[in-house]
């Protein structure tokens, strides 16, 4: 084995693979900037920013989690669910509401979404289906918690004006508060990710969950955690949107599990896991948000839209192992064999 | 000499590294000759390019007089070299007829038709080992029976040239005579094995010529017969004398640090023993012995009937991480599906079984890490030039060595050994047996797993003897220890 050339290119794989990706994030933004002047404008960019905050708050604990070798695909139900019951909880009576102060509500629709979270974790580790199959399934139960809730459209009626803060407040012209909600979230993960025992863990389990066993990890606990947080985020995200539209509508936070998994592997998370960062899905998601917000500038129809993401995203996989030196490892591969 | 195969100047170079380096030997017809080497020497490369899996820098190879040219395995069983990998290249799904059917039935618009020298092969096989059901699914069978699968089929693909790569790594020594026997046979056949193992015994009894390798180069080629001993083979592989003998130690047996009472499961029959503090005890049987069903007993992952006392307090561990705070550890069996994490570096490896060392309310702390990486890296003396290199690019008695500096920095003082030198080349062997003993004159005390009787002997202070989950003796070492007694009675053959 050829171990002297491999070493400069495997120490800094991940942080190489992040630095790739965040130039092509500059390419991306220059390229758009040229084909599109409208992109660059201020308002624009606001629009892109906060946007895609909310995607980037709930990948944060699903690229965790696949860092682990877990997927979560419940997200997008969570969001769904979170938004409708908080909506409901506040709702006033006569209007068909719980009539709870916005404080409660919001505290007992995020405990409604971290136990989706605890289902996802107690189905996985406990019973040992596979996280496809059970966030698969709490995806559709959460799903229909928010239909049922919604009785099928909105809960709009009689939600007091608070409600409409967490999804519209501004600070200046630039920032809103989602926005912010989301650096601090971001912060948070890329600290836990770089800096503590428990980040340090999830690689271990990712790169050997039976080495890591026998290394005395608490590996159910650990996950168990991630899913909880990923419930959680989820329930979150899902009150921060209903807030910004007003209402808690049930089909809010469709394909967004769809979405979250392109842009964590966009952002160079293994699926097989041990490997990946959360800068890396924050680069994801932005690559993925500019390109379709400039569909939009060019008055693109939603139809054409999903079959110009699909080609995006494949193309940046091709660049990814381009990036990586496929053909070179590729071929180590061959003679190891 | 008649040679069926000669090797001429083979040199193979990856960029910076000389795998081989201009090495010439022939070989004899009909002879079984043994290529050794430590790990890294230069013995799967020379079998990669012998098999057409890697391409030479330069050099040639005349099979029968003539060169060839094999661009793959496939290209090679062709020209008449098969290869028994130890990686076995039989489906499990299939059956035994299938599989000997298996990549070279007549295709005809890539349909599946039955070979039609079917009838033959199982004919063979029946000879071979007549146990051994046609219609069986081979998941079924034993690591060696699935051997003998892949032996029939390269005898009867009229292969001149079988090539086994440790092939008794993972078979019971009842096998392993079985697999001596049919090698014997197919020598009377004409057909020459080149044979590898670690195992020095064997290569004594059923070698004819031994090649030795050295860091890519050739040290020599000699007639088994001519070699005055395990010593002068150890010399020709290390370049040094080393011999292995146990050297008594002297253990105060004042402190019980396990007491194991009746501990009975489904593989376990009535297990009781103590351990001292600072002694090092082995404990010796066949596959399926149950060494390893007791080393999961007291780490923790399976359950038992029985009493089990660690350092004098009662233990009845409920995970692993439970008997990891109390202070036990365990080098797994597997190193590299068990016990190492291969895509991470060594310093990950070595910080992961004791966090808190290196946090502080679980935040770590990258100094730290350093230091503690580097003061193992330097005591188990890990061969390497940085330990941010990725585990799995190391040799596998450096991967040992990770291994042993991940239960080191857990600052366990039970460690548990499960088969510590497998796949492990002569030198680092040793230099392992050393590292057992320094842990165990530092106050811990080591259990020794292993499946290899001189290992035991090389260092252990006493050894338990298991038969199908039964503890049926315990003996002192000594340098003088009459080792046809344990192997009488491992293979059940009464108590001492």
């Amino acid at each position: 084995m050829d171990g002297n050339k491999k070493k400069g290119l495997q120490l800094s794989e991940q942080g190489r693979l992040t630095l790739w990706m965040f130039g092509l994030l500059i390419i991306v933004l220059i390229v758009l900037a040229i084909v599109q002047p409208a992109f660059l404008t201020q308002g624009n960019l606001r629009n892109v920013v906060n946007q895609n905050a909310v995607l980037v708050i709930v990948s944060m604990s699903v690229t965790m989690l696949m860092i682990t070798g877990n997927f979560d695909l419940s997200i997008g139900g969570i969001i769904g669910m979170g938004g409708v019951l908080c909506a409901w909880f506040c709702q006033s009576v006569p209007q068909g509401g719980a009539g709870l102060p916005y404080g409660v509500a919001f505290v007992l629709s995020l405990l409604a979404c971290t136990g989706i979270g605890w289902l996802n974790g107690f189905l996985t580790m406990r019973l040992g289906v596979a996280s496809v199959i059970a966030t698969l399934g709490t995806m559709s139960i959460a799903r229909g918690i928010a239909y049922i809730g919604a009785s099928g459209s909105m809960v709009e009626l009689g939600v007091p004006d608070v409600f409409k803060v967490v999804g519209r407040q501004e600070f200046g012209s630039f920032l809103t508060l989602p926005f912010v909600i989301m650096v601090i979230i971001v912060i948070a993960f890329f600290f836990v990710e770089t800096k503590t025992v428990f980040g340090q863990k999830i690689y271990l389990i990712g790169a050997n969950i039976k080495a890591a066993q026998l290394s005395g990890v608490k590996v159910r606990k650990q996950i168990n955690t991630l899913f909880i947080l990923s419930g959680l985020l989820s329930g979150l995200a899902g009150i921060i949107l209903a807030s910004k539209l007003g209402a808690g509508d049930c089909k809010v936070g469709l394909e967004y599990e769809f979405n979250a998994v392109v842009a964590i592997i966009l952002g160079g998370t293994s699926i097989a896991g041990g490997r990946g960062t959360v800068i890396g899905t924050v680069i994801g998601v932005f690559i993925i948000g500019m390109i379709s917000n400039t569909l939009n500038l060019f008055g693109a129809s939603t139809e054409w839209q999903p079959i110009v993401k699909g080609l995006v995203i494949v193309g940046a996989i091709l660049f990814q192992r381009f990036a990586m030196g496929f053909g070179d490892r590729h071929k180590l591969r061959l003679e190891a064999a | 000499m008649d040679a069926v195969l000669q090797i001429q100047n083979i040199t193979k170079t990856y960029p910076g590294v000389v795998a081989l380096d201009d090495v010439s030997f022939d070989i004899e017809r009909g002879s079984v000759h043994c290529l050794l080497g430590e790990n890294g020497a230069g013995k799967s490369t020379l079998i990669k390019i012998l098999t057409g899996a890697q391409i030479r820098t330069s050099g040639a190879i005349l099979m029968n007089g003539a060169p060839i040219e094999a661009k793959n395995t496939k290209e090679a069983r062709e020209i008449g070299i098969s290869t028994l990998f130890q990686e076995l290249n039989v489906v499990d799904q299939l059956t035994v007829e299938e599989n000997l059917s298996l990549g070279m039935e007549p295709t005809r618009f890539g349909f599946f038709r039955k070979n039609p020298d079917i009838g033959r092969m199982l004919q063979t096989l029946a000879r071979l080992e007549p146990s051994i059901d046609a219609k069986q699914l081979v998941s079924k069978l034993s690591v060696a029976k699935k051997q003998i699968v892949e032996i029939v089929k390269a005898v009867e693909t009229k292969a001149e040239v079988i090539i086994m790569d440790e092939p008794t790594a993972a078979i019971s020594e009842g096998e392993v005579k079985r697999l001596f026997e049919i090698i014997a046979g197919l020598k009377e056949h004409g057909v020459t094995v080149i044979y590898i193992s670690h195992r020095l015994d064997e290569i004594f009894e059923i070698g004819d010529y031994v090649t030795v390798l050295r860091d890519g180069r050739h040290e020599g080629t000699k007639k088994i017969a001519e070699i005055e001993g395990r010593e002068e083979l150890i010399r020709m592989i290390l370049g040094k004398t080393v011999v292995e003998t146990y050297r008594p130690r002297e253990v105060q047996k004042t402190e019980k640090y396990i007491e194991a009472q009746h501990i009975t499961n489904g593989k376990l029959k009535d297990v009781s023993f103590d351990v001292y503090k600072g002694e090092i005890v082995g404990f010796y049987g066949l596959i399926g012995s149950g060494k390893t069903e007791l080393s999961n007993v007291l780490y923790g992952i399976d359950a038992y009937e029985g009493a089990l006392r660690i350092k004098g307090r009662e233990a009845r561990f409920k995970s692993v991480a439970e008997a990891v705070a109390q202070g036990i550890t365990l080098a797994p069996e597997e190193r590299r599906s068990q016990g190492l994490f291969t895509m991470l570096s060594i310093r990950k490896n070595i910080i992961s079984m004791n966090m808190k060392k290196i946090s502080r309310s679980g935040i770590i702390n990258a100094a730290l890490i350093r230091s503690v990486s580097g003061e193992f890296v330097e005591k188990l003396n890990v061969v390497t030039d940085t330990d941010e290199k990725e585990v799995g690019f190391l040799s596998g008695g450096n991967q040992q060595k990770v291994v042993f500096a991940k239960c080191l920095n857990s600052e366990a003082d039970i460690f548990l050994l499960d088969e510590p030198t497998r796949g492990v080349d002569v030198g680092a062997k040793e230099e392992i047996h050393g590292i057992i003993r320094q842990l165990a004159d530092e106050g811990r005390t080591c259990i020794v797993f292993s499946s290899e009787l001189p290992e035991v002997l090389a260092c252990c202070d006493r050894i338990f003897l298991l038969h199908e989950g039964a503890l049926k003796a315990v003996m002192d070492n000594a340098p003088d220890i009459d080792s046809d007694e344990i192997i009488h009675i491992v293979a059940g053959g009464g108590e001492a």
